[in-house]
């Protein structure tokens, strides 16, 4: 998963932050919306001149794929810290990064240009090495002032370059994917973005958190994307549990209440929970006005309706639902939910009458 | 000397004691102790913070990473299974059978039990590739055969151990010695659990007997030891003493509780040892595991369809009943369900460690109940957040046990550190695929070996970690389940 979103929408996905790659990358829910982004902050951008800066688009992203790894969040060799545009600007142990306009006379591209076994060239020999397009990216961005206004189109990029920063965003990406994990904590959104995120629930999450302990937590330490379960909560949770749950809905991507309570009163409140992408909802004795508000859920992909009192005409009004990917029925209603058009998940398992009796 | 004067002797010898130790920390916060402050501070930065209100160690907390697996099923089958009679189809070794093992398979290597010349043995069951993926399986597993295009199987483990109690250990704590923390600890501190009413870590042993590693393979070393794996019983009480004693109400449980709470509050505000919170959240999780954990534990709640399908008896102790355990936890929040399953040893000195014959019954026994285990999270849409991993501690010689240099009168292999197979299913790994080579007769690994580390921290990064940051500083080492050897994630089966 490479996109580029992670926050809630609600709470102000902004551009630069996907650009910045500040947000969390790996997040599903706002995947798409992400990549949207992503698209026109990134690839796009040559082409189509939004109004993108060549930092966010171009330069940012080298930095962060390239140097961060040891220049980030996590560890500052040198003092220096390639991964937000405040600690660009700050430079490091061997001073500013760049003299505004002269690449010759920039400490960014002397270190970048050195032979491979000199001690002071950068990236360090045994790691990945810029290509020789990022490399004269990074020149003509200096050449053309590198601050942050500077647009892309004002680097007057000729087709090659263009088509280089159109690929940009695929390959860093595999960059990353081939450094493992700890590309990913460069990316790392800081404390500050993170708690910007999660700002405009924080409190009702931290008020439902100890409601229903255990039970609310966020996807990833970087995300302010909410998943719940009440598997520890079990019968005890129900409708108007349900209802009060409903009140970060907007957050949640992951709702997860089988063997709970809920009834079929939870159509009425399903639809606060516009941008769920996983519901399980086996074991309860919810039913067709349940089915109905799942079909109306355009965001979901996983739904799971395992011993309901859901009917067979039932499975129709799920069926709407079209983004729906996987259908989890249980063996005995599978054949049914799958004349209905459901993506029904195979069981691999015969229904117990069908085996041996033991 | 009167019993009230020993008492006041004590309490002196106490409050002094107390009072000492006080006075010694105290001036140390501008000596050595400022030091120490100052060390700790500095290794701090960049690291995950696992603190948590001292009253819940098992909060959750979110993963470093946005990640498919939220908990672990480990079906641990003691002993070693054979991979030449499951997963790793050898057809070379079959037409090598009975002859001389070659000296340059023996040179410089050390065996359990093999000695003098061994010779080699050939699968002693037919394989066929089973599913859409084509996978080669023997005919030992009709049940999970079912299930074969969710599995992800890695035939290249490698071990560094070749005994049963230390490969263990090295497998589920990351060094062959006890006093690690384990897998399923490190995992419980890192993302506390969803139930507060249950342990995140439960552990279920069946095969008539502990595994080597003994206790210590659950335990949590150098981590609190609220974090260490518990025990559950099939009979009785799942967790020992749990039920009240006899004319022991549960509101007068409940005021003792209160009483020694108090006590040991106070006593964390004068000496600050973690290990008190650990007890006091300890006695509070066993007052709600007295309605909760009896519960959970119930099989007897489940349908005559369910038994059908898992082969399971309530009230007897077997990895049937285990695994369908594993499912009502899994449903339950419960983080980590470690299960072991003795009885793979297969050294062909008896007919229960017979390759044909022990070795089948072992492989039916399991067989059922894990392809119903799977159906089962797939019927409820939690494989997908479930990582199931089946294996043993390591693998089996493709040569013929010859203890003593004889001939044996039953069939069996003998222990293999260099290559084993283990499956991993849900949780973000991909389905249907088989990872990594071992040689024309399965004896060494030739492509894409996976360290006993390597494993571990693939597990730790489904589950949302970098292996390196979930560790704590203990003896002047950042300890972590890897250790300090050079470890590969292998994001090849992740998803």
């Amino acid at each position: 998963m490479k996109a580029g979103g992670g926050g809630v929408e609600s709470s102000g996905l902004r551009v630069s932050d996907v650009a910045f790659g500040s947000v969390e990358r790996s997040s599903r829910r706002s995947g798409v919306i992400g990549r949207v982004v992503m698209m026109l902050g990134l690839a796009g951008s040559a082409c189509v001149g939004e109004a993108a800066t060549a930092y966010e688009a171009v330069v940012g992203p080298i930095f962060r794929a390239r140097c961060a790894g040891c220049h980030g969040a996590e560890k500052q060799k040198g003092k220096l810290a390639l991964h937000t545009w405040e600690r660009v600007v700050q430079g490091g142990d061997s001073g500013p990064l760049w003299v505004a306009g002269k690449p010759d006379e920039s400490e960014l591209v002397r270190r970048l240009k050195l032979p491979n076994d000199d001690e002071e060239h950068m990236p360090p020999a045994d790691e990945p090495q810029l290509s020789a397009e990022e490399m004269a990216l990074l020149v003509r961005w200096i050449e053309r002032g590198a601050s942050e206004k500077v647009l892309v189109e004002e680097l007057k990029l000729e087709p090659a370059l263009a088509r280089a920063v159109a690929e940009l965003p695929k390959k860093l990406a595999e960059v990353e994917q081939a450094a493992g994990p700890s590309a990913e904590v460069a990316h790392a959104v800081d404390a500050s973005t993170v708690e910007r995120n999660r700002a405009p629930l924080a409190a009702k999450v931290a008020q439902l958190q100890r409601r229903f302990p255990g039970a609310l937590s966020y996807e990833s330490r970087s995300s302010a994307t909410l998943r719940f379960t009440a598997a520890g909560l079990g019968r005890d949770f129900g409708d108007t549990e349900l209802a009060e749950l409903a009140a970060v809905g907007d957050a949640v991507d992951l709702l997860d209440i089988s063997g709970t309570a809920v009834t079929e009163k939870a159509a009425e409140v399903l639809g606060r929970f516009p941008n769920v992408r996983v519901l399980r909802m086996g074991f309860t004795a919810v039913g067709d006005a349940v089915a109905r508000a799942i079909g109306r859920l355009e965001r979901v992909e996983v739904v799971v309706l395992t011993e309901t009192g859901v009917t067979e005409g039932g499975w129709a009004e799920v069926a709407k639902a079209k983004g729906l990917k996987k259908f989890h029925v249980g063996v005995a209603r599978a054949e049914e939910a799958r004349r209905a058009g459901l993506p029904v998940v195979e069981i691999g398992m015969p229904a117990p009458a069908a085996e041996e009796g033991k | 000397m009167n019993d009230l004067q020993k008492l006041m002797g004590e309490y002196e010898q106490a409050r002094v004691g107390a009072l000492t130790r006080r006075h010694f920390l105290q001036t140390c916060t501008t000596g050595l102790g400022a030091m120490w402050l100052a060390s700790t501070a500095a290794r701090g930065a960049g690291k995950l913070n696992f603190a948590r209100p001292a009253a819940e160690p098992l909060a959750p907390l979110p993963p470093q990473f946005a990640a498919k697996a939220k908990r672990v099923i480990y079906l641990h089958m003691a002993g070693a299974p054979s991979q030449l009679e499951l997963f790793d189809y050898k057809p070379d070794l079959a037409r090598l059978d009975g002859k001389d093992c070659p000296q340059s398979f023996l040179e410089g290597k050390r065996f359990a039990f093999i000695s003098g010349v061994p010779k080699m043995l050939g699968p002693q069951f037919p394989f066929h590739r089973a599913g859409k993926s084509g996978l080669w399986m023997s005919d030992r597993m009709p049940f999970l055969e079912q299930h074969v295009d969710d599995l992800c199987i890695i035939k290249s483990m490698r071990t560094d151990e070749f005994n049963h109690a230390p490969a263990q250990l090295l497998l589920h704590t990351g060094s062959p010695r006890l006093g690690s923390a384990s897998m399923g600890s490190w995992v419980t501190y890192g993302l506390g659990t969803e139930n507060q009413n249950l342990p995140g870590y439960i552990v279920l042993v069946s095969g008539g007997k502990t595994p080597d590693g003994g206790k210590g393979l659950w335990g949590s070393g150098f981590l609190p030891s609220v974090y260490q794996g518990v025990q559950c019983r099939a009979k009785g009480d799942p967790v020992l003493f749990l039920s009240n004693p006899e004319g022991v109400a549960r509101d007068e449980r409940r005021r003792v509780l209160d009483a020694i709470g108090d006590i040991n509050r106070e006593a964390y505000q004068q000496h600050g040892d973690p290990e008190t919170l650990t007890r006091i959240a300890q006695y509070e999780l066993a007052f709600r595991m007295q309605v909760s954990a009896s519960e959970a534990m119930d099989l007897s709640k489940e349908s005559a369809a369910v038994h059908a399908r898992y082969g399971t008896k309530p009230g007897t102790e077997s990895f049937s009943n285990n695994c369908l355990l594993a499912r009502r936890l899994a449903e339950r929040g419960v983080r980590f369900i470690q299960l072991y399953h003795w009885g793979w040893d297969s050294h062909g000195t008896s007919d229960q460690t017979n390759l044909k014959s022990g070795f089948a019954e072992m492989c039916r026994g399991v067989d059922r109940p894990i392809a119903a285990l799977l159906a089962d999270l797939k019927e409820r849409g939690l494989l997908d957040e479930t990582l199931v991993v089946w294996g043993g501690e390591f693998g089996r010689t493709p040569m013929r046990e010859n203890r003593n240099g004889q001939e044996m009168k039953f069939i069996g292999r003998d222990h293999h550190p260099g290559a084993f197979t283990i499956w991993m299913a849900g949780g973000g790994v991909k389905p249907g695929m088989s990872y990594g080579e071992t040689d024309d007769v399965g004896y060494d690994i030739v492509k894409n070996p996976v360290e006993v580390r390597d494993l571990q921290a693939t597990m730790l990064r489904l589950l949302g970690f970098d292996h390196h940051k979930l560790s704590v500083p203990f003896q002047g080492l950042d300890q972590k389940i890897t250790g300090v050897k050079p470890t590969r994630v292998v994001r090849e089966v992740i998803a």
